[in-house]
């Protein structure tokens, strides 16, 4: 079962060839075996997986009609919450809490019969490129133990990709769905900004965060989005639409298809990492899309304005954390403000420290012209060149990532880390629909990937070129090998 | 360039409410360092003409929801959270001392 995708898996279901219980067991006993081995799940939802599997199968007994995930187990990274479970955004400051309500992606997806299987690892408050930074353990990549899964969706990516559960949702600000995604060889989807819901997400960069799935296949990843992308009176930043069909529109053929290339951005790869994203661009061009080079240089000062607002915004989000009314509250305090200095510091990691007095030092007086308002400016300058180059083009490529996983530790600078987020960044601050698919693999066998670009609410053209693009190159089917076995 | 210093480490320390102990103070000022010094690489631009980014999503008017009062979070639920309670409410040290 672990090989098959969650289309598939919910086909079995609906034709009576497998029970919703049978399947929430076999990925249960699939967690319990090979979880301890990549430490992707902070908690695990058995009693609550297996009643709600119990009741889709009497759902079904009784004939009533099923959603369109029913039986599909899903991990749900520990920044977004589900009520009554705990949600700990893989911090000391949130350990014991509990979620009050569910994000509206996890009512959704529960209303189509889904089945959250847990909550997954990530870097703490969702800051870091390698899910090094969880304050409880890290995730190790499935493909090699020795190296990082990415981040900050790691706990997310390294499940799909061990095959834990089918699909997991991961939340992505910088290239958090994405960058995991590549190292991990599955496919990650950041839809538009706005186009799924935010209430209920943990709130990094309120105007960058995007919920999207981590799946096995383009397929699986449309149909989540026909589920999850809906307008939501909850979240101001929601786009007005309402639910779409993506899955009808990704056979519509690629035939003509401009895609636009800024070769002169990619200068700098590698040239292993340039091959596989020239082979990539070959591989589209005899699915019959035409190729242009468009000019996006622009694009390499992404990481100084995303470094800036970012660490703004993060430093007002995570204001509310503050010791008063729900998390850490530090034994040593004895005043108010000790509250809130002593839990604060006793509950945040370094890398959440070090962004939060970032953040504030570019908000604080005297500073925001010469940072927050200039990068703002950068920011327009940015939207601007993407949308000169799309009107030319129907689609953008890039490469995922200018480097494969990292072995842990390789990468102390922060700086440095900071650095490798070049490639994903920008679609964030333009708030672009961007997939990410396995494109191939490095000689030691760590998985490469490609982005696909589409212009804002153009989301299942993303998908489309995606899905095609998978099934001439169907790397996302490889399954890392210590893993491709029965957990019993 | 020296745009931090650890006396305006520390101002930022108070402004938000983060301690750092004398290990961590040394770490923290070099990695902020080589960060703001990187993010001056956005003097290079001309930016005269440039309007500030204040939502990213062109041309789309996104809709208010209806005024209409919805069922708020329970008392029972909030407190479910709070580290220290008493007769429905938080409890936090006095604020006014003598």
């Amino acid at each position: 079962m672990h090989t098959l995708t969650a289309i598939q898996l919910r086909d079995r279901f609906l034709e009576g060839a497998v029970t919703a219980e049978e399947i929430a067991s076999y990925f249960l006993e699939r967690i319990d075996r090979f979880d301890p081995e990549i430490g992707a799940f902070l908690h695990v939802l058995k009693e609550r997986t297996l009643e709600k599997a119990r009741l889709l199968d009497q759902k079904k007994k009784e004939g009533k009609p099923l959603g369109k995930l029913a039986a599909i187990p899903i991990g749900v990274k520990d920044n977004i919450h589900i009520e009554g479970v705990p949600t700990s955004c893989a911090s000391k400051f949130l350990e014991g809490y509990t979620a009050t309500f569910s994000a509206t992606v996890c009512d959704l997806l529960e209303e189509e019969d889904a089945l959250l299987i847990g909550k997954l690892n990530l870097d703490e408050f969702a800051m870091g490129s390698s899910n090094e930074n969880s304050a409880f353990k890290p995730v190790k990549n499935p493909w090699n133990t020795r190296c990082v899964p990415g981040g900050s969706s790691g706990g997310s990516a390294a499940a799909v990709a061990a095959r834990l559960c089918p699909i997991a949702l991961g939340s992505d600000t910088g290239g958090s769905i994405r960058q995991p995604a590549s190292f991990c060889g599955v496919v990650g989807f950041k839809p538009t900004f706005g186009r799924v819901s935010r209430y209920g997400l943990v709130a990094f960069g309120s105007s960058l965060d995007q919920i999207g799935p981590i799946t096995t296949c383009a397929e699986d990843a449309a149909l989540v989005m026909e589920v999850i992308a809906a307008h939501c009176d909850l979240d101001a930043t929601s786009l007005p639409e309402e639910k779409a069909d993506y899955l009808p529109a990704l056979k519509k053929p690629l035939k003509g298809t401009v895609i636009g290339v800024p070769w002169h951005f990619l200068e700098s790869l590698s040239p292993e990492i340039l091959d596989n994203f020239k082979t990539s661009i070959k591989t589209l061009e005899e699915l019959g899309c035409k190729t242009l080079e468009v000019n996006l240089d622009v694009l390499k000062y992404s990481i100084a304005v995303y470094y800036i607002l970012s660490t703004a915004e993060a430093s007002t989000n995570l204001a509310k954390f503050d010791g008063v009314r729900f998390g850490k509250r530090s034994k040593k305090a004895s005043t108010l403000d000790e509250i809130y200095r002593f839990s604060r510091s006793e509950g945040f990691g370094a890398e959440v420290k070090r962004r939060i007095l970032l953040g504030t030092y570019i908000l604080s007086a005297g500073h925001k012209d010469d940072f927050y308002v200039k990068a703002q400016k950068v920011r327009s300058e940015i939207i601007k060149h993407f949308d000169a180059a799309f009107s030319c083009c129907d689609i953008i490529c890039l490469p995922t990532s200018p480097i494969p996983a990292f072995e842990m530790g390789a990468l102390q600078d922060p700086l440095q880390m900071y650095l490798q987020d070049i490639y994903t960044i920008p679609m964030s601050l333009a708030g672009l629909p961007t997939a990410a698919m396995p494109s191939g693999f490095t000689q030691d066998s760590k998985p490469l990937g490609i982005q696909f670009i589409a212009p804002q609410t153009f989301d299942i053209e993303a998908l489309r070129i995606a899905h095609h693009y998978q099934n001439a190159a169907p790397f996302s089917r490889e399954i890392p090998p210590a893993f491709n076995k029965e957990a019993l | 360039m020296d745009d931090i210093d650890q006396k305006t480490l520390d101002h930022m320390c108070r402004l938000g409410k983060i301690d750092l102990s004398d290990e961590e103070k040394p770490k923290m000022l070099k990695s902020l360092e080589g960060i703001l010094d990187y993010t001056h690489e956005l003097d290079a631009l001309i930016l005269e003409n440039a309007m500030p980014c204040r939502h990213v999503l062109k041309g789309i008017a996104l809709p208010l929801r209806e005024d209409e009062p919805k069922e708020p979070l329970t008392r029972e639920a909030f407190l479910k959270n709070a580290p220290d309670q008493t007769g429905g409410m938080v409890r936090i040290p006095p604020t006014l001392t003598e």
